[in-house]
C-alpha cells in the first residue's frame, strides 16, 4: 500500500468511480481497528513497568522477560492441559507474584540499600533480562510456539472492520485487568500506599522499614501483571524466546508517553503507539514497527526534557 | 591517583604472544580467529568502560555502536572498495557522531534515561538496516577479502594485528584519558554529578566527550568484522551477545580497569562456544554486581587486606564459580531434555552458593556442599564430573571456615558493612 | 559605600502550583557576611539553588558582579566566583580528600594551573581548614565533621568571590560548630563573601552583619541582627501566633 494508491484512489472518486477508494477506506478502518486492539493489549505488557518504573523508580529493564516467561508457561500448561490461555495467566499470577517478591528482595538487599548504585541495578536487571532470555532457548529451543483455543483463528465482523478474536479477546482481558488495577491503586489502602511511596522519595529514604515492605509488594504486582500478559501474548501470535527484546523499547516508550505513572496515562499512550505501529505495518511493512516506538521514545525525550526532569 | 593500567598492557601482550605463538606452533589458523575476537571485545569493553566506568552511564546498545562500525565498512568497501585504515577511521567517526547524537538528545536527562535510549537506538539501528538492500537486508552480505594481504602471509594474521594494534591503542587512550583531568572530572561526574556541576565540572561537555569517544572506539571495533566474518548479517552483526560480554567484562573485572581479567574469562567462552557460555556470562555478571561491587579487583584488595574471614570466604566465592562454571560446561552440555536442565540448573546453584559465601558464608556453603553432592547423584563421579564435584565441595568447606573465623572475631560488622 | 556583589531581584520559583519562592529582592554587599534564615521550607536551599544555578527561576533575574547570570549553568557561574557547599556532605567518594579538592582547583579555576601547583594548593586549603592529615584518605570514610570541613574546603578550592555556606553546622557539637564559625570569619577576612545560611541562632548572631529572613518564600525582614530579632514579624514566623 503506497501513498499515490491513496491519492489515484481519491482522484478516481472525485471523478465519480469510489470502488477503490473505499476499499482503501476499508483497510484503514481496519487498521485502526487493529491498532486499537493492539494498543490495548501493549497497556497490559507495560502496566508492569508503569508501576516499577513509574511508580518505583525500578528500572526493571526485564520485564519483558517475565512476560515471555508467562508466554512459555501458558504454552506448556495449554499444551499439556488443554487449559484455555487466559485462565493460565490468570491462575498464575500469584507465583509471578511471588517470583517478582523474591526479585525486589535480592535487588533491594543488593543495591537499593546502598543508594546510589544505579549502574550496577541496571546491570542487574540487564543480565536477569538475558539469563531469562538464553534460559528459554536453552529449555524450549528457538522455534515458535503457539496455544490452542476455540477463539483463536475466528472473527467477528463489525461492518467493514473484521474482529480478530486473536485481538479482540486479549483486549477485553487487557482492559479488565487496567480497571481493575485503577480501581485498586485508587482506592484500596495498599494501592493508595503505592502511590503514596511513589511520590515521595525523601519521605522513603527518611523511614527506611514500611515503604521497603510496600515496594515489595508493589513490584510483586507488577511482575504478576506479566503472567497475564504473557499468556495474552501468545494469544495474538506465535512467540519464541527473542520476542522480548522488540518489547523493551516498546515498554518503555510508552511509560514514558503515558506520564510514567499513571494507568490511564499508560493505555492512552499504548493505543496511540499500537495505531501508530498498525499504520506502518500497513504502508511500509510490519517490519518496521519495532522502530515506531522507540523512534516516538527518542523524540519524546528530546522533546519534553523539561517534564521528566525533576522526578 | 588510579590503580595502573599498566597489567592491561600486559595482559593484551601476553594474549597477542599466546595467539602468535599458539598459531605458529600449531600451525592452525584457529588462534589468530580466536585472539581476534578477544582483542575486539577489549577495544569494545574499553570503549564501553569509557561512559561507563569512567563517567557512570551505562550504554546497553554496544551491539548498534559496534554494527555502526561494521556497516559503515560494508557500504565503503562496496562503494569504493576502501582500505582498513580509512574504514576503521570512518566507522569510528559515523559510531562516534551517532553516539554524540544520542548523547545530545538525552544526557540532560536521568543516567536511566540514557541507557534506555542506548539499548532503543540498537533496535532501531537493527530494523534499519535489516530493510536496507545495498547492505544485504536481512539477508546479510558476502564481504570478499582482498588478494593481496600487506605484510603478512595469510589475511587472517593481519586481522589479527590490526586488531591488535587497535587494542592497544584503545587502551593507551583510555588509561591517557583516565589520568588527565578530563579523566578526574568524569570520576567526579560519576561519583556525584549535582556536585561536580557546583565545582565547576563542565557535566554536559564532559558526558558529550565520553560518549563520542566511546562511540568512536565500538565503532573501530567493529570496522574490520565484514573482512573477519566474510558473511554479516544483522542477526549476527547486532548479536545481544556483545552487549553482554561489554557489559560483564568492565563489572566483573572492576569498573576502572582490568579489563584483563574479563579478557581471561572471554578467553575460556571462546573456547567453550555455546549458547550456554553465554548463559555462564549472564550468570556471573548477575552475581557479581550483585555481590562483589568492585569486581574482582576489588576481591582482591580486599584479599590482601585480609580481615578474618574474608579471605576464606573471597576464596570460597571464586571456587563457587569455577565450579558452577565448569558444571554448566560439563553437565549442562551433555544429554538433553529434564538431565539437561538438571545439568544447567544444579551449578548454577553451586554459582548462586558462591556469592552468597561472600555475604551470608553459612548459607552459600550449604548450597556449594548440596550441589556438589547433587551432581554426584545425578551425574555419577567420573574424571570429569569430579572437577566442578571437587571444586564445589572445597569451596563449600571454606565456606563454612569463613562462617567460622567471622562469627569468631569482631570482623563480622566488617562483613555486614559489605 | 561597598558595591554589590550578588543582586537578587524580585526572583520567583514554582514547583508546579507551589511557589518556593515569591519575588524576593536581595542585596548583598562585598566583603559582607550576610546571615540567611527562617523556618523549614521558607525557601532559603531553593534560593540557594538558583543562586548556584541548580535550578533556574522563572521569575526576576540575579545579577553578579553587575552580569546577569540569567540562563548560565551552574559549573560556570562557578567559574565567575559564587561557590556553594551543600547541606548534606557530597563528597566524591571514589577519591581521596586531596583529589576532591583537586576538582575545583582544576575546573573552576580562572587560569590553568600546573599539576604540583594545584596539590599545594589543596594542601593549603587543608591546613586551613585542619584536614592535612587526611589528605590521602578516602573520603567514604571521613567523620561528620570532616565531611562538613570537606564541604566548605571544597568550595574555597574554587576561589570564590562569594560563597554561600547551606547549613554547614548542622548537627555538629557546640565546639564543632565554634571551628566552622572560625572557618568562616578567617575566609570572609580573607574578602570573600559570605552567606551563611542556619538555624544555629547564636552563630548566625555571631557571624552576620545583616540577617535577612524568608518566610513561606517571601522575605520578611532585612537588618541589623539586633533589630531583625526583635522583628514581630520573625517572631511570629517562627513560633505562629
Amino acid at each position: 500500500m503506497e501513498f499515490n494508491q491513496i491519492i489515484e484512489a481519491l482522484v478516481a472518486c472525485a471523478g465519480g468511480d469510489c470502488g477503490n477508494l473505499s476499499s482503501i477506506l476499508d483497510l484503514l478502518a481496519n487498521a485502526v481497528v487493529a491498532g486499537l486492539l493492539l494498543g490495548g493489549f501493549y497497556a497490559a505488557v507495560t502496566i508492569g513497568v508503569t508501576i516499577s518504573f513509574g511508580m518505583l523508580d525500578i528500572v526493571n529493564i526485564a520485564h519483558p522477560a517475565f512476560i515471555m516467561l508467562g508466554s512459555f508457561v501458558a504454552y506448556f500448561v495449554n499444551q499439556t492441559f488443554g487449559v484455555d490461555p487466559v485462565v493460565i495467566g490468570v491462575v498464575f499470577t500469584p507465583a509471578f507474584f511471588l517470583l517478582g517478591m523474591a526479585i525486589y528482595r535480592i535487588y533491594y538487599n543488593s543495591f537499593e540499600k546502598r543508594g546510589q548504585e544505579s549502574i550496577r541495578g541496571l546491570a542487574f536487571f540487564f543480565g536477569v533480562l538475558f539469563i531469562g532470555e538464553v534460559a528459554l532457548i536453552l529449555t524450549f529451543g528457538v522455534d515458535y510456539r503457539s496455544v490452542d483455543a476455540a477463539y483463536i483463528g475466528t472473527s467477528v465482523n463489525l461492518g467493514v472492520v473484521g474482529l480478530p478474536m486473536r485481538l479482540f479477546v486479549p483486549f477485553v482481558v487487557s482492559m479488565t485487568m487496567m480497571v481493575l488495577l485503577e480501581l485498586f491503586l485508587g482506592r484500596t489502602f495498599f494501592g493508595r500506599a503505592i502511590k503514596a511511596v511513589s511520590q515521595d522519595r525523601l519521605a522513603l529514604q527518611l523511614m527506611a522499614a514500611n515503604p521497603a515492605r510496600i515496594k515489595e509488594l508493589a513490584f510483586g504486582l507488577s511482575i504478576a501483571t506479566a503472567s497475564v500478559a504473557g499468556s495474552l501474548l501468545i494469544i495474538i501470535g506465535p512467540v519464541e524466546p527473542s520476542i522480548g527484546r522488540d518489547y523493551i523499547g516498546r515498554v518503555f516508550a510508552i511509560c514514558v508517553l503515558g506520564g510514567m505513572s499513571s494507568v490511564p496515562g499508560t493505555v492512552i499512550a499504548a493505543i496511540i503507539i499500537g495505531i501508530a505501529e498498525s499504520f506502518t505495518a500497513t504502508f511500509y511493512g510490519p517490519s518496521w514497527s519495532p522502530a515506531i516506538a522507540f523512534g516516538l521514545l527518542l523524540l519524546v525525550l528530546a522533546v519534553r526534557p523539561a517534564g521528566l526532569l525533576g522526578r | 591517583m588510579r590503580r595502573s593500567s599498566l597489567p592491561f598492557l600486559i595482559g593484551i601482550a601476553v594474549v597477542a604472544f599466546l595467539g602468535i605463538a599458539a598459531t605458529r606452533l600449531l600451525g592452525n589458523q584457529y588462534y589468530y580467529f580466536a585472539a581476534y575476537v578477544v582483542l575486539q571485545y577489549v577495544v569494545l569493553a574499553t570503549g564501553w568502560n569509557i561512559l561507563g566506568g569512567y563517567t557512570g552511564y551505562v550504554n546497553f546498545g554496544v551491539a548498534g555502536f559496534f554494527a555502526i562500525g561494521a556497516y559503515t565498512s560494508v557500504v565503503l568497501i562496496k562503494l569504493l572498495g576502501a582500505p582498513m585504515p580509512v574504514l576503521i577511521l570512518a566507522g569510528g567517526i559515523v559510531a562516534g557522531l551517532v553516539g554524540l547524537g544520542t548523547g545530545y538528545l538525552t544526557l540532560r536527562l536521568k543516567g536511566v534515561f540514557f541507557s534506555i535510549a542506548t539499548l532503543a537506538l540498537a533496535i532501531v539501528l537493527q530494523t534499519f538496516v535489516t530493510n536496507w538492500d545495498y547492505v544485504g537486508g536481512s539477508r546479510g552480505v558476502y564481504t570478499i577479502r582482498p588478494r593481496e594481504v600487506p605484510f603478512f602471509d595469510n589475511y587472517v594474521e593481519y586481522l589479527f594485528i590490526v586488531m591488535l594494534l587497535l587494542a592497544l591503542g584503545a587502551v593507551a587512550a583510555a588509561w591517557l584519558i583516565e589520568r588527565s583531568w578530563i579523566g578526574r572530572g568524569l570520576a567526579a561526574i560519576r561519583d556525584d554529578e549535582q556536585a561536580a556541576e557546583a565545582m565547576g565540572v563542565p557535566t554536559l561537555r564532559l558526558k558529550l566527550f565520553a560518549t563520542t569517544v566511546s562511540g568512536f572506539m565500538m565503532g573501530i571495533a567493529g570496522a574490520p568484522y565484514p573482512y573477519y566474518v566474510t558473511y554479516l548479517d544483522p542477526a549476527s552483526g547486532f548479536s545481544l551477545a556483545y552487549a553482554v560480554n561489554s557489559v560483564a567484562m568492565p563489572l566483573i573485572g572492576g569498573t576502572t580497569s582490568a579489563v584483563l581479567l574479563g579478557t581471561l574469562q572471554q578467553v575460556a567462552t571462546v573456547t567453550i562456544s555455546s549458547a550456554l557460555n553465554l548463559l555462564i556470562v549472564g550468570v556471573n555478571l548477575v552475581m557479581f554486581v550483585t555481590v562483589a561491587p568492585e569486581g574482582i579487583l576489588g576481591l582482591a584488595r580486599e584479599f590482601a587486606e585480609g580481615r578474618p574471614g574474608r579471605r576464606a570466604a573471597i576464596a570460597a566465592m571464586i571456587l563457587g564459580i569455577l565450579a558452577g562454571d565448569t558444571g554448566i560446561a560439563i553437565t549442562g552440555a551433555a544429554g538433553a531434555g529434564l538431565l539437561q536442565l538438571l545439568g544447567i540448573a544444579i551449578p548454577l546453584l553451586t554459582i548462586v552458593g558462591g556469592g552468597l559465601a561472600l555475604v551470608r558464608p553459612g548459607i552459600g556453603g550449604l548450597m556449594m556442599l548440596a550441589s556438589a553432592a547433587a551432581t554426584a547423584a545425578v551425574f555419577g563421579l567420573d574424571v570429569l564430573t569430579a572437577i566442578p564435584i571437587a571444586i564445589g565441595a572445597i569451596g563449600g568447606a571454606l565456606a563454612y571456615l569463613a562462617r567460622y573465623r567471622i562469627t569468631a572475631s569482631a570482623g563480622y560488622e566488617a562483613l555486614r558493612r559489605a | 559605600m561597598a558595591e554589590v556583589l550578588l543582586q537578587i531581584k524580585d526572583v520567583t520559583k514554582r514547583f508546579g502550583g507551589f511557589i518556593a519562592l515569591d519575588a524576593v529582592n536581595i542585596e548583598v554587599f562585598a566583603g559582607e557576611r550576610l546571615g540567611l534564615i527562617g523556618p523549614n521550607g521558607s525557601g532559603k536551599s531553593t534560593l540557594v539553588n538558583c543562586v548556584s544555578g541548580t535550578l533556574r527561576n522563572e521569575g526576576g533575574s540575579i545579577l553578579f558582579d553587575g552580569a546577569d547570570i540569567r540562563g548560565l549553568p551552574a559549573h560556570q557561574r562557578t567559574r565567575r566566583g559564587i561557590a556553594r557547599s551543600f547541606q548534606i556532605p557530597k563528597p566524591f567518594t571514589s577519591m581521596t580528600v586531596l583529589e576532591n579538592l583537586a576538582i575545583p582547583l582544576e575546573y573552576a579555576a580562572r587560569e590553568w594551573a600546573h599539576p604540583s601547583q594545584v596539590i599545594d594548593d589543596a594542601m593549603a586549603i587543608l591546613s586551613q581548614v585542619g584536614l592535612e592529615q587526611k589528605a590521602n584518605e578516602r573520603s567514604n570514610g571521613l567523620t561528620q565533621i570532616e565531611l562538613r570541613k570537606l564541604e566548605l574546603a571544597r568550595a574555597m578550592a574554587a576561589k570564590p568571590k562569594l560563597l554561600i555556606a547551606d547549613e554547614a553546622m548542622a548537627g555538629l557539637s557546640s565546639t564543632e560548630v565554634d571551628d566552622i564559625l572560625a572557618l568562616l570569619l578567617m575566609l570572609n577576612e580573607h574578602g570573600i563573601t559570605i552567606i551563611m545560611i542556619e538555624h544555629i541562632m547564636r552563630a548566625v548572631m555571631r557571624f552576620s552583619q545583616r540577617i535577612v529572613v524568608l518566610d513561606a518564600g517571601r522575605k520578611i525582614a532585612d537588618g541589623a541582627p539586633e533589630d531583625v530579632v526583635r522583628d514581630p514579624a520573625v517572631e511570629k514566623a517562627y513560633l505562629g501566633e
